[in-house]
């Protein structure tokens, strides 16, 4: 019997610690956190950004008619000598306690990333157990990273929503720009045969407009926020930028395109076909038989032709068959450039180097330490391209087969 | 087992039927060649996985039935036995 | 082979779902411009002729299938080696019409999904039903005849309300002569889809009341026949000739034009419905074909065992036959037509009626001949016993 009421006592008094609220945090004591953006200022203090969400004006749209309305979002800046520094100084400005779950994007300066470079700033991030690894990150460019969460923006009403949005359609309709997390840049910037590529983003427009709620209230944004370019980096430091074929260049070698387009010249006439890449698949393999490693950069493309604007015969086999040919060419042409402006930077963002290590482990501890200076500039790189056409859209010739004859 | 092997033959033929046709389109034999093996350089990987589950569903059932033959044989003949 | 029974009401059905099938898919007889729907009928009339020869041959061996027959008629090897051919033929249409299917639904409305996916799950489909018999192919064509009968009805109800039929695109009637009609039809539009019946030789000896085969069997033609050529004049009335030359789905096109009342637009799923249903039993029929006719030539008990393995290969054959649309069209109305089509549904089922025509009736004469006398000496002997 007195065990009974023994037992039953501790589990009455177990409820009490079960629960888990050892330091409980209703939501209205929150403030979320979308996005976070690190700048240098002149007295080479950091400046850390933070955009917050007002939630009730995210959802609020459609009833509110759009008068009177405050933005979806709040940005508050506050310096430190280190990251975390600026962090905790920030808590001065805001009523609620600051937190980092949705935090979905990180924005770092190009000014820093080029003067000083990425390196020192990421631990305060990985570090947290609040941040999530998966973060984005962005280069603002051409602007202060700052600056860039505070614009505001249509459609997605939050702006660090806008930003990864558009990344993500970006790479996945055009493969301009790409995804890469917090974790990517991290393993980058710590592999010896692989350095970092982060996509940009800048700003066009005046940013003092941006900032105001009658940006919004238009049909045509003054300023909106949009994906530019890739950054490259060597030892995380930037030191270029690719912009259009270029950029996709370093995305197709990644293997990372889903879907882009190759615009092709025909018969002395220029930009005739649009061919759209539906899927892709490239390898990288490394020949070291020799005392240079050489790199194979197999790509294989499979798409359709949505546009002609000639009297190309489409019916024909043969002239598909010719028009592959051309497309290989072409594809060929653009990765190639990449691959040379590369190899003039020195800085093996393809991560032939990690190639070269898996095939032949030996070799590689001994170029390992100058791969990027004496190696990479110098690997020969063949580029294989095999592109398919499938289909041809819901028609085969085009009108202006008829029209001319 | 048997019906592994005529599928077998018959994808063979019909892989040389579909290559004549190829040839008479006005391809000469590795343009043929390389036309039918084109469309599976490019898959993803839900594509491959479906595939090889396909082509296991294909040996796994006649390799069953020829399993459960012979035991019913063995089963039989120590009946006999018996 | 499995014991099941089809009515004549149902042959009729699945020859016109047959022949309807990937007939109304692909652009069939735009060589003949304005007057495609004139080569369809020519080619319709020829198609009555080949199936009366395929009758006839039925005629003579009324139980079995043509794989056996042909070793019949022509002796055990070369029968073995051209009944071989024949299911080989079978296995690469049924992956043919599989690639159109495919081929039309990634162009128009699946563009970023794989063909390998589509035509896995049409074969998978077609695999199920076939190991299901026969017979379950054939009330499930009765239940969706209807359906397509109703969706054919309202679609041509709602081209002819919304008035973008235009008769003057018909005209002028055989602008260059009789000859390029002439000339469609005997590369084209006998063969395909006509002569295609010729799969139905494999289907014949399951019939219920063999001497409705004839009439039904030219009732179904002529009626998908009409069909089709209306179809396909009605493409070209709304079309054009120019737009139909350049659409690789010229049906797709037609109905895409739809507007009525200003709701009633983008029926496309009616397009959909009614070519996913056609090819399904043009597949099926055709793969039913070739599982019976390898089982038949292999000697193996359980056909519905080969379906599986069969599938597979027509899925995968059906990827390999073409890199891309041009090459597959190409293929299918030019060599196709010429180099399998004529010899195996014209000159060879030809020639096979002509000598079991010629055997048979040597047979027969000695028969006769010996008749009477053998009756009478099989009745003595039985009375003896």
């Amino acid at each position: 019997m007195n065990h009974k009421w023994i037992l039953l006592f501790f589990i009455m008094t177990s409820t009490v610690f079960i629960s888990g609220c050892w330091s409980k945090k209703e939501l209205n004591e929150l403030a979320l956190i979308s996005a976070m953006a690190i700048d240098k200022n002149e007295e080479g203090k950091y400046v850390k950004t933070i955009q917050l969400v007002n939630p009730g004006n995210v959802a609020g749209g459609l009833q509110g008619g759009g008068s009177g309305q405050s933005p979806t979002v709040t940005v508050y800046t506050a310096m430190g000598d280190s990251v975390l520094e600026a962090h905790f100084h920030a808590t001065s400005k805001i009523s609620r306690r600051l937190y980092h779950g949705h935090a979905n994007l990180i924005v770092i300066s190009e000014e820093l990333a080029r003067e000083e470079g990425i390196t020192d700033i990421l631990d305060a991030f990985e570090r947290d157990p609040e941040i999530r690894t998966t973060s984005r990150v962005v280069i603002a460019h051409h602007t202060k990273a700052g600056d860039l969460l505070k614009s505001l923006t249509a459609i997605d009403r939050i702006p660090a929503e806008k930003v990864n949005g558009t990344l993500q359609t970006t790479e996945r309709a055009r493969g301009e720009s790409m995804k890469v997390t917090l974790q990517n840049v991290i393993t980058t910037l710590t592999s010896a045969g692989k350095e970092t590529v982060i996509s940009g983003f800048s700003i066009k427009g005046d940013i003092e407009q941006g900032k105001k709620m009658e940006n919004v209230q238009q049909s045509e944004l003054d300023t909106t926020l949009e994906s530019d370019g890739l950054a490259i980096f060597k030892e995380g430091k930037l030191i270029d930028w690719y912009q259009g074929d270029m950029s996709r260049g370093v995305v197709w070698i990644l293997d990372k395109i889903q879907q882009t387009d190759v615009i092709l010249d025909w018969e002395g006439q220029e930009n005739i076909l649009a061919y759209n890449v539906l899927r892709q698949k490239t390898k990288v393999s490394a020949d070291t038989t020799n005392d240079l490693p050489v790199i194979t950069v197999r790509v294989r493309a499979e798409g359709d032709i949505r546009e002609v604007r000639s009297q190309i015969d489409l019916t024909d086999p043969y002239e598909i068959l010719d028009i592959e040919k051309e497309l290989e060419k072409e594809i060929k042409k653009q990765l190639e450039n990449t691959v040379i402006r590369t190899q003039q930077n020195k800085s093996d963002i393809f991560g032939f180097g990690e190639v070269v290590h898996r095939s032949d482990p030996e070799k590689w501890k001994k170029m390992k330490d100058d791969w990027n200076d004496t190696y990479f500039p110098n690997l020969k790189v063949n580029v294989k391209v095999e592109a398919f056409i499938r289909r041809s859209g819901l028609r085969t010739n085009s009108y202006l087969s008829d029209m001319k004859q | 087992m048997k019906i592994i092997g005529i599928s077998i033959l018959m994808f063979v033929f019909l892989t040389v039927f579909s290559l004549c046709m190829d040839i008479l389109l006005g391809f000469d034999l590795n343009t043929s060649i390389n036309n039918a093996i084109r469309p599976f350089l490019v898959m993803e990987v839900t594509e491959i996985v479906i595939f090889f589950l396909l082509i296991v569903l294909m040996v796994v059932g006649p390799v069953r039935t020829f399993y459960n033959k012979r035991k019913k044989k063995k089963e039989t003949k120590k009946i006999k036995n018996m | 082979m499995e014991k099941a029974k089809i009515s004549a009401y149902q042959l009729f059905i699945l020859i016109v779902l047959f022949e309807l099938g990937s007939a109304l898919l692909v652009p069939i007889a735009i060589e003949a411009n304005q007057d495609a729907w004139l080569a369809i009928l020519i080619g319709m009339a020829g198609g009555f002729c080949l199936y009366l020869v395929y009758h006839g041959l039925y005629s003579y061996y009324p139980d079995i299938p043509p794989t056996e027959y042909i070793q019949k008629i022509m002796g055990s090897f070369l029968g073995k080696i051209l009944a071989f051919i024949y299911v080989l033929y079978f296995i690469y249409l049924s992956a043919r019409v599989l690639r159109d299917f495919g081929e039309m639904l990634i162009t128009a409305f699946y563009w970023e999904t794989p063909l390998f996916i589509l035509n896995t799950l049409m074969v998978l489909l077609v695999i199920y039903t076939i190991r299901k018999g026969i017979e379950v192919l054939v009330r499930t064509s009765e239940l969706l005849f209807i359906l397509i009968i109703l969706l054919g009805i309202s679609v041509l109800f709602l081209i002819v309300v919304s008035g973008i039929i235009q008769i003057s695109n018909l005209e002028p009637v055989l602008e260059e002569g009789i000859k390029p009609v002439i000339k469609t039809t005997f590369t084209q539009t006998l063969y395909f889809p006509f002569g295609e019946v010729i799969i139905f030789a494999m289907i014949f000896p399951y019939l219920n009341r063999p001497k409705k085969v004839k009439r039904i069997g030219l009732l179904a033609i002529g009626f998908s026949g009409l069909v089709l050529a209306s179809v396909i004049a009605i493409n070209v009335s709304v079309l054009g000739v120019n737009n139909i030359n350049r659409s690789p789905f010229p049906l797709l096109s037609t109905i895409q034009t739809i507007e009525v009342s200003g709701f009633l637009e983008r029926l496309d799923v009616y397009y959909i419905l009614i070519t996913v249903i056609g090819v399904f039993f043009k597949m099926c029929v055709f793969f039913y074909a070739s599982v019976v006719g390898t089982a038949n030539l292999f000697k193996v008990k359980e056909s519905a065992r080969l379906s599986f393995p069969l599938g597979l290969a027509i899925l995968i054959l059906s990827i390999t036959i073409a890199s891309n649309y041009s090459e597959h069209i190409k293929e299918g109305l030019h060599v196709i037509t010429l180099y399998l089509h004529l010899p195996l549904q014209v000159i060879i089922p030809s020639l096979l009626l002509l000598i079991a025509f010629i055997k048979n009736k040597k047979k027969k004469s000695k028969q006769s001949k010996n008749l009477f006398p053998k009756r009478k000496y099989r009745l003595v002997e039985r009375d003896k016993k």
